[in-house]
């Protein structure tokens, strides 16, 4: 090596740790070192947010891949904003004719938009002149959530687009999980985002089309994965959470700070900001906690501590690796309330009370849904638009197991003076009490309940059915079957069938045939179907077999049988079970017997009536459909059992509570005069 | 202290008065099991003979209970409206039957006689119902001035409040200003119905603001005495509590135990609001 080299190299390096260590000229800390995703849709956005009148200023820049073989001529945008800004954007008219049950009422008290100030290529071709709007699902002329713009030569398949974005937002009041409420600011599906280009082997698709619906009132969102560069730019005296990691934190010359937030794989950025929060930081191996709390809520942190590390540690068990950094949680006020309750990637938020009672796990158990979302869309991007209960209804069957292991199966969920129930029979009981079971099939557009539902059919029957699914192949299957389901579609689109294509994978190596060839039956019925399911017992008979008495005939001859007295009896015992409901489950009958024995029959659940017969000394007692709790999707529960002898204990427990009840409410009125 | 004595013989005077504590005891059941009985052959029809129910003998059972009301709901939630008007009915009653309870304490007789009983309370019937019309309305406007001026703080704070804890804590305040003028309402009440047998008042209203003047003038012995009351009926409640916690609902066995325990508890209860009116007719004897 000579010595003019040599000089070169030591400035070199000299140069190159002063540009990394200089404030605002650091190169991004890389995440993961290999990507976990295709990254095809990548942002790098500059915002700044004022706090008085609420608008976001921002320009982005858009690093988009044709991952397609088709050259693509048009590019579509979500501009979600626009759906809180006037009362006939199809996300309001739906709130407010009653098609979504779920935002139902929902009134905004401070109007919201998204404008496009301009887009322009990366080599300054202004595409601005060409952006329209478009309405793909119901051509609502005043719905302004979607654009579409035709570029000036095709993206050709593999090839990349980079293009400049500059908008001005203006937040609405806190409503449908965005906006502000004083000072807290919860800033979702807030920039110009890109929608979905499917083609054939992205979940139903047949041939290449953009996948960019309108934001409708129950509808959440879908989107490509890429890598986030974010700067916010606020007032000095926030606080600020994140999607993704922290970078840097630069402060202004006037009174602002500046955010530098990186989050790699991950198909959305979310933003909040407060000055009120209270930060707790925790660890969970290597995944950093970090608690955004109101400071009234602040003695609950705890609570919301042990539920993410209980979560961490399930889906990782069950699940697959959770392999982001770290994980943000964010607690809105009480005015801010609309805001609870949502998911982004390693960010999300909660809903709690101030001394929210220790037995209402409500807390623990939004917490624990919100973070499961890190699975079901975070990295298994299913369309939430199109195939709602592929997130919310895996999310809410992982989440019952999550509450039910951690804290019991019948307290889960409330546990406050003797009145308790777990989580999973919170779903089952929402799903088995609703008005019409029938109202709506589960594999629907989320905008397509017109007729209400949406809420139970998607996270509580899903939850329950896939629950009464692991019951049937067993909990070791049924894990089997989701490890892969994630392995195999982490950082995709996975769609409906290529989750039933796992299971009936998972199902025939397993148990063979053990319920028919596959699977197809179980989901036609409960997914793709409405059929309602209900068995009863309904009859038992112990009938005593008489001797033989009285003249027979025999080889012409009349024979006189006579009656003889015997201590033996014998019984024909028989009971009937009915098919009430159109659904057809392989059930499990239990029957005791009055010599103490029991026996379980398998039956394939097929006739509409049934009878099973015995003959012997022993009397049928009882009879019991399902007696391992197997089948969940039983909307009677109460005529799933019968038995001979009307016992009236039960009976005489409520009688007695009521008629105390009603002294004690008839003392109290009386003791007011 | 006066009323500490004045409870204590209210207490022991009740004891004298057995045949009206059973049979107001007696009606009180009678009432309850208007509403009861029904409901026993509402739940022992719909149930019939499943054994899904014996999931609620042991412990309770939320998905078997909530199925259970679901399908079975219309036949048993009408009985909840009939509890509440056994409740509004009750309460007539009861104005009914102070008249009888108080004169026993009032002519200071040595043990009760139902037929003079029954006879007081008639008598009193249209003056205590006037008096009971008065209170009502009292108790209104009580509430209605407790809760505009709460709705107002609220209101005018609203926007600059960040916390639910605000909304507690105005509410609450509210809540226990309520329950505090509640208390003095209902002795206004009962000192009203003494007075009126005393001196054989005519004019439930005019008594009415002679008592209000007497409660605050006595203020001490007179709500003394009533807190005394008060504890009495919590000690009650935390006593009942504690056994049915630790008897439970499980068996043929605990559920007789239990019927037992829960009408002796309502015997108590029967017992202190007797005891209550003996306490006062005993602290207007000594303070006058």
């Amino acid at each position: 090596m000579n010595n003019f080299n040599f000089k070169k190299i030591i400035k070199t390096i000299f140069l190159l740790t002063t540009i990394l260590l200089l404030p605002g000229n650091s190169f991004p800390q890389i995440i993961f070192k290999k990507p976990l995703s295709p990254r095809n849709a990548n942002y790098d956005i500059n915002v700044k947010l004022d706090t008085k009148t609420k608008i976001l200023v921002g320009s982005e820049l858009l690093i988009w891949t044709n991952l397609s073989k088709d050259n693509i001529k048009e590019l579509q945008f979500h501009l979600y904003l626009n759906a809180f800004k006037n009362t006939n954007s199809t996300f309001m008219k739906e709130a407010s004719t009653g098609v979504s049950k779920r935002n139902q009422n929902i009134s905004v008290k401070d109007w919201g938009w998204i404008d496009v100030l301009s887009m322009k290529t990366i080599d300054g071709k202004d595409l601005t002149s060409k952006i329209k709007f478009i309405r793909p699902d119901d051509g609502n002329k005043d719905d302004q959530t979607v654009i579409s713009v035709k570029l000036n030569k095709p993206i050709k398949p593999g090839r990349t687009i980079k293009l400049k974005i500059d908008f001005k937002a203006k937040l609405p009041k806190v409503i449908a999980r965005t906006g502000y409420s004083g000072n807290f600011y919860l800033v979702g599906q807030w920039f110009p985002k890109i929608g979905v280009y499917e083609f054939p082997g992205i979940r139903n698709a047949k041939k290449g089309g953009w996948n960019c619906h309108q934001f409708h009132a129950n509808s959440e969102f879908y989107a490509d994965y890429g890598v986030y560069n974010v700067n916010i730019t606020l007032p000095n005296n926030y606080i600020v959470g994140a999607v993704g990691l922290l970078q840097k934190k630069i402060e202004n010359k006037d009174s602002t700070n500046t955010f530098t937030y990186r989050a790699e794989d991950v198909i959305d950025f979310a933003w909040t900001a407060s000055p009120r929060f209270k930060v707790v930081n925790d660890m969970w191996n290597n995944v950093s906690i970090r608690i955004l709390m109101q400071p009234e809520h602040l003695s609950l942190a705890p609570r919301v501590q042990h539920s993410i590390k209980g979560a961490l540690q399930f889906f990782n068990d069950n699940l697959g690796k959770y392999p982001y950094p770290n994980v943000t949680i964010v607690d809105p006020p009480l005015k801010g309330f609309a805001a609870g309750g949502m998911e982004y990637p390693t960010f999300f938020t909660i809903i709690s009370l101030w001394h929210m009672p220790q037995g209402m796990k409500f807390l623990e158990d939004v917490t624990i849904h919100e973070f499961g979302h890190n699975y079901f869309m975070g990295m298994l991007a299913s369309n939430e638009f199109e195939d709602p209960w592929l997130d919310e209804g895996f999310n809410s069957y992982f989440e019952a197991r999550t509450m039910d292991s951690l804290y019991g199966k019948k307290k889960s969920f409330v546990n406050l003076f003797g009145y308790h129930f777990g989580t999973l029979e919170n779903q089952r009981t929402a799903y088995i009490n609703m008005r019409n079971p029938k109202i709506a099939n589960n594999y629907r557009n989320s905008w397509d309940f017109t007729n209400g539902g949406y809420g139970v059919i998607t996270y509580d029957k899903t939850g329950t059915w896939m629950a009464t699914l692991e019951r049937l192949l067993s909990r070791n299957v049924m894990d089997e079957i989701m490890k892969t389901y994630f392995k195999r579609w982490k950082f995709k689109h996975p769609g409906a069938q290529n989750f039933i294509d796992i299971v009936n994978e998972v199902y025939n190596k397993r148990l063979g045939e053990k319920f028919g060839k596959n699977l197809n039956w179980f989901f036609d019925q409960f997914l793709y179907g409405n059929v309602v399911c209900d068995y009863k017992v309904a009859n038992i008979k112990n009938v005593r077999v008489r001797q033989p008495s009285g003249i027979y005939d025999s080889s012409n001859v009349k024979k006189l049988y006579r009656y003889k007295k015997t201590k033996d009896k014998n019984y024909h015992s028989s009971f009937l079970v009915s098919r009430l409901g159109d659904a057809i489950m392989p059930t499990e009958i239990g029957v005791h017997f009055s010599d103490n024995s029991d026996t379980l029959i398998t039956w394939d659940g097929k006739a509409q009536n049934k009878d099973f017969a015995f003959a012997g000394k022993k009397k049928i007692e009882w009879v019991k459909l399902d007696p391992n709790n197997k089948n969940l999707m039983d909307i009677n529960i109460i005529n799933n059992s019968l038995s001979v002898n009307k016992k009236t204990t039960v009976i005489n427990k409520y009688t007695t509570k009521f008629l105390f009840i009603v002294e004690n409410l008839m003392l109290a009125f009386s003791m007011l005069f | 202290m006066k009323f500490i004595k004045s409870y204590m013989l209210g207490i022991t005077a009740t004891f004298k008065r057995t045949k009206i504590l059973f049979l107001l005891y007696i009606f009180t059941l009678l009432f309850a099991l208007t509403a009861a009985l029904p409901f026993k052959s509402a739940i022992a029809n719909d149930i019939d003979s499943s054994m899904a129910a014996f999931k609620l003998l042991k412990d309770f059972d939320y998905p078997t209970y909530t199925n259970f009301m679901h399908l079975f709901g219309n036949t048993i939630k009408p009985l909840y409206k009939v509890a509440l008007f056994l409740g509004v009915f009750y309460t007539i009653f009861s104005v009914f039957f102070s008249g009888g309870i108080i004169s026993s304490f009032v002519n200071k007789e040595k043990s009760a006689s139902l037929s003079k009983f029954w006879a007081d309370s008639w008598t009193y019937l249209s003056r205590f119902f006037r008096l009971f019309i008065y209170i009502l309305i009292l108790q209104i406007i009580v509430a209605l001035l407790v809760f505009f001026p709460v709705a107002a703080i609220i209101s005018s704070i609203n926007s600059s409040i960040q916390s639910e804890a605000t909304y507690f804590y105005i509410a609450i305040t509210g809540v226990i200003i309520y329950l505090f003028l509640l208390t003095i309402i209902i002795l206004i009440s009962d000192y009203t119905k003494i007075m009126m047998i005393n001196d054989k008042a005519l004019r439930p209203f005019r008594t009415m603001i002679r008592s209000f003047a007497y409660v605050f003038r006595h203020f001490f012995s007179v709500y003394g005495m009533n807190l005394l009351f008060i504890i009495s009926g919590i000690i009650l409640f935390i006593i009942y509590f504690f056994i049915s916690d630790k008897v439970g609902m499980t068996s043929g066995f605990t559920i007789f135990v239990m019927f037992l325990i829960q009408q002796l508890f309502i015997i108590c209860r029967l017992f202190l609001k007797i005891s209550v009116y003996g306490g006062e007719v005993s602290l207007v004897n000594k303070i006058g």
